[in-house]
C-alpha cells in the first residue's frame, strides 16, 4: 500500500463499490440466459438448424422485456447505429441492458469446420475446429482467433459468452465492438475498446462516463472460457451445479484422465463439461438426459466447444469422448447391454435425478469394483431413500453425505472509530471528508483499513452430495452364494 | 471383475486403507517388510493385499495380526445402523454405573486369544450386557457400533488419489499440508483450471500434495512444474557450489541445494507411472525467473546487458551442474534413498518421481509460459509471490491462491486490482459439512473432522498486462538482480535503497 494516498485508495475502492451497488438489483441469471438465446436467434441470419431447435427447447424462457425500445436486434442488423446507440443509451438510463445485447453470430462461419479436436489443444478447446495456425509463434498462442468462443467480461459479475467471427460484432452498454478488431490482434485477458459508444458519451454528456468503466471510450475485457466461467454464462435449461459442488464431485469421485464416467441427467451440461475436463483426453463420459430437446441442445453445445462428441457404437479403445443419449434413467436404468460400454466397467457414476434411488441397482451393475457413485439431491428425503436402497444393495462402502457451500468475501475499506477523551479537538479531516455522521463526532476515525466481509447475497443451500464406493468380497463367499 | 492388471496391487505400490467406514485412513506401502497397526492388539503384514483388486474389503483378525478378504457379512456389520428404522422403547430405566457388562477385560482377551470371530465376540458382549435389552433399538445399535470399532476392524483397499491422501494428511498431520482441506484443494484445482494439456506452475509448501494432485489431473498430458519459493538462481547456486567445493564442505552445499528445492514427498504415494511424471519437474522460482528474463531478451528486462555475462557464465557451468545434480539426488532424502535401495535389491516396481528441471528445460518452461498457476505457500506473502509468478503466465491464465488466513489474500486482491494484473477475482471460503443420514436419525455430523475452516482461496484470471510484466515491476527486477549476483548484493541492493527505480539499480551496476 506504500506510495498511495488515502484518497487514492478510497477512490479505487469506491469505484468498485459503485459498480457493485449498481448491479445488485438488476442482474438475474435468467436474464443472461435469455440474452444468450436471443443472440443466436437474431433475425436476418441464415438461421442455422441449431437456432431453431434452441427455440423449441427454450419454451421455459420468458419473452423479452416489454420496456424494450424499438428493436435493437433489427437495428444493428440493418446497420443503423444511431438507433442502436439510442437503445443502449436508454438502457443505460434505466439500468437495464437486457435487450441491448446483440451479436451477429455464425454469420460468416468459414466452411472448413473439422469437428475433430486437435491433439495439441486444451482438454476443452471451446471452438469447433482447429485454430487457424496451430503452430503459433511464441506469444501468439494467447491471441483471439476467428471462431473462438470468448467470454466478454464487463465487470466482476457481468459476463457473456460470444462466438468470435469475422464481420461480427457485439454491443453492450459500453458500446459496439467489432470482432475484426480482436481477431489475431488481441490477447486473451486483454482490454478491447468500443468502436462506437453510447450516444451520451459521444456527446460528452455527464454521468455516463463512470459507467463505461472510467473513460470516454467504453471498454470490456475478453477472457478465455473455462468450465468455471462457462458455468456462469451458460444458457440455463435446468438448475445447474455450481463450482463448489462441481469441484467436490470431481474430487470425491476420484476422477483422473482415462476414466469412464456415467452421468444422468445431462441438464444444462455444466457438470458434463467439468467431468469431461477431468477425464479428457482419453476418458469417456456417457451422459443421459430424458428430455429430448435438452439432449439435442447439449449435443450441439459440446460440438460447438470442440468436445469429442461420439455416436453410439463409435467407441475406440484408448480414445476418449462424450456420448449424449436420450434415455429415462429412472425408468430404464443405465444401459447394461454392452452397446455403449461393458457392464461393470464404469469408474464413476453421477446422478442428478428427482428419484435417484430408482436406478441404484443399475448403477451397481455398471460400476467397477472400487468405483464411486455420487448422487446430488436438494432434499434430505431423497438422500434418505437413496441411501436405504444403496444399503440394501449390500455392496456400497463409506456412504457419506455432505454439503458444500461457497462463501464469497467482499473487500472494502472501512474506518473504525477510536474511543477518545471528551473535549478533544475534532480532527479537521474528519469534518471535511466525512458525511454528517454522528458517530464521527464521538471519536477519532482511524486510518481506513482493508476489510473482508462475507457477501450478503449468497446461496444458503444447493444440494446434498452423497458418495459411496462399490466394494468386492471374498471370492469363496461369492461362489457359495 | 478384475478387468485390467492395473487394478490390482503390485509389490512396492502405495495403498490407502479406508478403515471402519472412514474412521481412519492409513497410507502404506506394500512390501514384504511393511507391517501396519490397524487394531490395538498387533501389527499385521500387508502382504495379503498383494494381487488384490482395489475396492476389496478386508477384515483384521481379532488378534490384529492377519488380514483376510472380507465377506458380505463384514460390510453388513459395518453398515448395520440402517436396519433399525424405529423404536417404541425409551431409555428411562437406563442406569450407567459401569456394572452392566459381565464380561471383564480378561474374559475378552481370552476369547480373542482363542481366535473367536469378531462377530461372535460382539454377540457375546451383547448377551452379557444386563442393560442391552432395555435400551432403545437406536441405543442398541449404537452400542454394537461402539463395540465393533473397539474389537473388530475392517477396511477397504483403495488406490491412492488426491482426495484420499489429502484427507489422510488433514486428519493426521494437517500442519504438513498447511491445513489444506480436501474441499479447498478441489476448488483450488478447479478454479485454476487444472486439466489435461494445461501448463501448470505450482508453488507449494504442502509437501508435494498439490503437485501430486495436479499431476493426477494432467494424467501425463501437459506440464507441471513445482517451483520452490526461493529466488536462488542457477548461477547463484553454482557460485555457492564453487565456494563450498573450494572450502571442502561438499556435504553442506548439497544440503543447501536441497533446502531450496520444493518438497515433493507426497508425490510418491500416488503410484504414478512413467508417462505421468515424464513432464513433471521442479526447481526454484529464481531459476524460472532467470530463464524468463533471458527468454524475453533485451526487450524490457532491465540490466539484461549488465547481467548477461554473469548469466552466460552460469549457463556454461550448467553441464557440470547437471552432473552434480545427478550425483546429489540419491542422497536427497535419506529415507527414500534407503527405501529405493531396498526395493532395488528385490527388483520391485520402480517409482517414477518428478525430476529437477535442467537449465534447458527451465528455459523451455519459461518460454512456453504457464496457463495455470496454483499457489499454496502461505508462509510467503502472496503479493510478492504472485507478482513474480505473473510474468511466467500467459494472458488469461487462471490462478488460484490458497492461504489459511484471510488477510494476506485481501491485500493481494487489492494489489492485483490496483495494478490491473488480474480480472474476475474472487475471494472465497468453503463451507463443508458432513451429515449422518440414517432412518429417523438424520443430522449434521457431530464430530467434525473437517476443522473450523478449510482456508481461503483467491482466484482469478491474469490480464494481458502479464505480457509486459517482466519489466514493469521494480520489485521483481531488483529481486532478480540481487539473486543473480550474490556477491554484489550488499552494494547493489543498498544503494538502490527503498525507492529502487529501474534507473537507479541500473546505475548502481555500472
Amino acid at each position: 500500500m506504500a506510495g498511495e494516498t488515502e484518497a487514492e485508495l478510497n477512490k479505487l475502492l469506491e469505484e468498485e463499490e459503485v459498480e457493485e451497488l449498481e448491479d445488485l438489483p438488476l442482474e438475474e441469471d435468467d436474464d443472461d440466459a435469455e440474452e444468450h438465446e436471443m443472440v443466436v436467434e437474431a433475425p436476418q441470419q441464415p438461421a442455422p438448424p441449431a437456432g431453431s431447435k434452441k427455440r423449441k427447447a427454450e419454451d421455459v424462457l420468458v419473452a423479452p422485456e416489454p420496456e424494450e425500445e424499438g428493436s435493437p436486434i433489427a437495428a444493428v442488423a440493418e446497420g443503423d447505429l444511431t438507433t442502436d446507440a439510442k437503445a443502449a443509451d436508454q438502457d443505460d438510463d434505466h439500468e437495464h441492458d437486457a435487450p441491448s445485447e446483440v451479436v451477429e453470430d455464425l454469420v460468416e462461419e468459414e466452411g472448413d469446420a473439422d469437428p475433430a479436436p486437435g491433439a495439441a489443444t486444451a482438454a476443452i478447446p471451446w471452438r469447433r475446429d482447429q485454430p487457424p495456425s496451430s503452430s503459433a509463434a511464441p506469444g501468439e498462442g494467447s491471441l483471439i482467433r476467428d471462431g473462438d468462443l470468448v467470454v466478454v467480461y464487463e465487470r466482476h459479475d457481468r459476463m457473456k459468452a460470444h462466438r468470435v467471427s469475422r464481420g461480427g460484432r457485439v454491443q453492450n452498454r459500453y458500446g459496439i465492438f467489432e470482432f475484426d478488431d480482436w481477431i489475431d490482434t488481441v490477447h486473451y485477458g486483454g482490454v478491447v475498446r468500443a468502436k462506437q459508444f453510447p450516444k451520451k458519451d459521444a456527446e460528452g454528456g455527464g454521468g455516463g462516463s463512470k459507467k463505461t468503466g472510467g473513460g470516454k471510450q467504453g471498454f470490456v475485457y475478453v477472457l478465455r472460457p473455462s468450465c468455471e466461467l462457462w458455468s456462469l454464462v451458460l444458457p440455463h435449461r435446468t438448475q445447474i451445479l455450481y463450482i463448489a459442488d462441481i469441484a467436490t464431485v470431481v474430487a470425491q469421485l476420484r476422477l483422473s484422465p482415462g476414466m469412464r464416467v456415467l452421468e444422468s441427467g445431462t441438464g444444462s451440461g455444466s457438470l458434463t463439461h467439468a467431468l469431461y475436463r477431468a477425464v479428457a483426453p482419453s476418458g469417456e463420459v456417457f451422459t443421459f438426459e430424458y428430455h429430448e430437446l435438452r439432449s439435442i441442445k447439449a449435443r450441439e453445445e459440446f460440438q460447438e466447444h470442440g468436445i469429442d462428441l461420439k455416436a453410439k457404437g463409435e467407441r475406440v479403445e484408448g480414445e476418449g469422448g462424450v456420448w449424449v443419449e436420450q434415455r429415462d434413467i429412472e425408468q430404464l436404468g443405465f444401459p447394461t447391454d454392452g452397446e455403449l460400454y461393458d457392464e461393470g466397467s464404469a469408474d464413476a457414476v453421477f446422478l442428478d435425478l428427482p428419484g435417484p434411488w430408482k436406478c441404484i441397482p443399475s448403477v451397481t451393475r455398471c460400476l467397477k469394483v472400487g468405483g464411486m457413485v455420487c448422487s446430488f439431491s436438494p432434499c434430505i428425503e431423497q438422500v434418505q431413500k437413496t441411501l436405504q436402497v444403496m444399503n440394501d444393495e449390500g455392496v456400497y462402502y463409506r456412504m457419506r453425505t455432505m454439503e458444500i457451500l461457497l462463501r464469497p468475501y467482499e473487500v472494502r475499506t472501512e474506518r473504525v472509530n477510536m474511543l477518545s477523551e471528551p473535549g478533544l479537538a475534532l480532527p479537521q479531516d474528519a469534518k471535511a471528508g466525512g458525511r454528517p455522521d454522528a458517530m464521527r463526532f464521538e471519536g477519532q476515525p482511524s486510518e481506513p483499513r482493508m476489510m473482508a466481509v462475507p457477501s450478503v447475497d449468497v446461496r444458503g443451500h444447493t444440494g446434498y452430495l452423497t458418495f459411496a464406493q462399490k466394494v468386492k468380497f471374498s471370492e469363496k463367499a461369492a461362489e457359495q452364494k | 471383475m478384475v478387468s485390467a492388471e492395473g487394478d490390482v496391487v503390485c509389490e512396492g505400490d502405495h495403498v490407502v486403507l479406508d478403515v471402519n467406514n472412514g474412521e481412519r485412513l492409513v497410507v502404506t506401502q506394500v512390501t514384504r517388510k511393511t507391517k501396519v497397526k490397524l487394531s490395538k492388539r498387533g501389527y499385521a503384514s500387508v502382504m495379503p493385499l498383494l494381487g488384490k483388486a482395489y475396492g476389496t474389503i478386508f477384515e483384521v483378525s481379532v488378534d490384529g495380526k492377519c488380514l483376510e478378504v472380507g465377506t458380505e457379512e463384514t460390510l453388513s456389520v459395518l453398515n448395520g445402523s440402517f436396519k433399525i428404522k424405529s423404536t417404541e422403547r425409551n431409555n428411562a430405566k437406563l442406569v450407567d454405573d459401569g456394572t452392566a457388562q459381565k464380561l471383564g477385560h480378561e474374559d475378552i482377551e481370552r476369547m480373542k486369544a482363542q481366535g473367536v470371530k469378531s462377530g461372535e465376540l460382539i454377540d457375546k458382549l451383547v448377551a452379557n450386557s444386563a442393560t442391552f435389552q432395555d435400551k432403545t433399538e437406536f441405543s442398541q445399535e449404537k452400542y454394537k457400533r461402539k463395540k465393533q470399532k473397539k474389537h473388530c476392524v475392517a477396511f477397504v483397499l483403495c488406490r491412492p488419489c488426491a482426495q484420499l491422501l489429502c484427507e489422510a494428511y488433514f486428519n493426521k498431520s494437517p500442519e504438513r499440508i498447511r491445513g489444506l482441506r480436501v474441499d479447498t484443494l478441489s476448488l483450488l484445482l478447479s478454479l485454476a483450471n487444472v486439466a489435461a494439456r494445461e501448463h501448470v506452475l505450482v508453488v507449494e509448501e504442502c509437501a508435494g500434495l498439490v503437485m501430486g494432485s495436479v499431476l493426477e489431473r494432467l494424467g501425463g498430458h501437459g506440464h507441471c512444474h513445482s517451483a520452490s519459493p526461493h529466488l536462488d538462481t542457477r548461477a547463484k547456486m553454482e557460485a555457492l557450489a564453487q565456494n563450498v567445493l573450494e572450502s571442502g564442505q561438499r556435504v553442506s552445499w548439497r544440503k543447501r541445494m536441497q533446502q531450496v528445492q520444493p518438497s515433493t514427498d507426497i508425490v510418491k504415494f500416488f503410484n504414478f507411472e512413467e508417462n505421468i511424471t515424464a513432464n513433471a519437474t521442479y526447481g526454484t522460482l529464481g531459476e524460472l525467473l532467470e530463464a524468463n528474463g533471458r527468454a524475453e531478451g533485451v526487450t524490457i528486462e532491465i540490466g539484461d546487458g549488465d547481467k548477461g555475462g554473469a548469466r552466460e557464465a552460469g549457463a556454461e557451468d550448467e553441464g557440470e551442474g547437471e552432473g552434480e545434480d545427478e550425483g546429489g539426488r540419491p542422497g536427497k532424502k535419506q529415507k527414500t534413498w534407503r527405501e529405493q535401495r531396498d526395493e532395488a535389491g528385490r527388483q520391485t516396481k520402480r517409482k517414477h518421481l518428478p525430476k529437477r528441471a535442467t537449465g534447458k528445460r527451465t528455459q523451455e518452461l519459461a518460454q512456453s509460459k504457464f496457463t495455470s498457476l496454483v499457489l499454496a505457500a502461505p508462509s510467503y506473502n502472496p503479493e510478492t509471490l504472485v507478482d513474480r509468478c505473473l510474468s511466467l503466465l500467459s494472458p488469461s491464465a487462471t490462478f488460484a491462491i490458497y492461504s489459511p488466513w484471510l488477510q494476506p489474500l485481501v491485500d493481494c486482491k487489492l494489489f492485483l486490482h490496483r495494478n490491473k494484473l488480474a480480472l474476475r477475482m474472487q475471494l472465497c471460503e468453503c463451507f463443508w459439512r458432513e451429515h449422518q443420514v440414517l432412518p429417523e436419525r438424520t443430522h449434521p455430523q457431530m464430530n467434525m473432522t473437517t476443522g473450523p475452516t478449510g482456508g481461503y482461496i483467491l482466484a482469478g484470471v491474469a490480464s494481458d498486462a502479464v505480457l509486459g510484466h517482466g519489466g514493469c515491476s521494480d520489485l521483481e527486477k531488483t529481486a532478480i538482480a540481487r539473486a543473480a549476483e550474490p556477491k554484489s548484493v550488499s552494494d547493489g541492493g543498498r544503494e538502490g535503497g527503498g525507492v529502487v527505480g529501474a534507473g537507479s539499480s541500473a546505475g548502481s551496476q555500472e
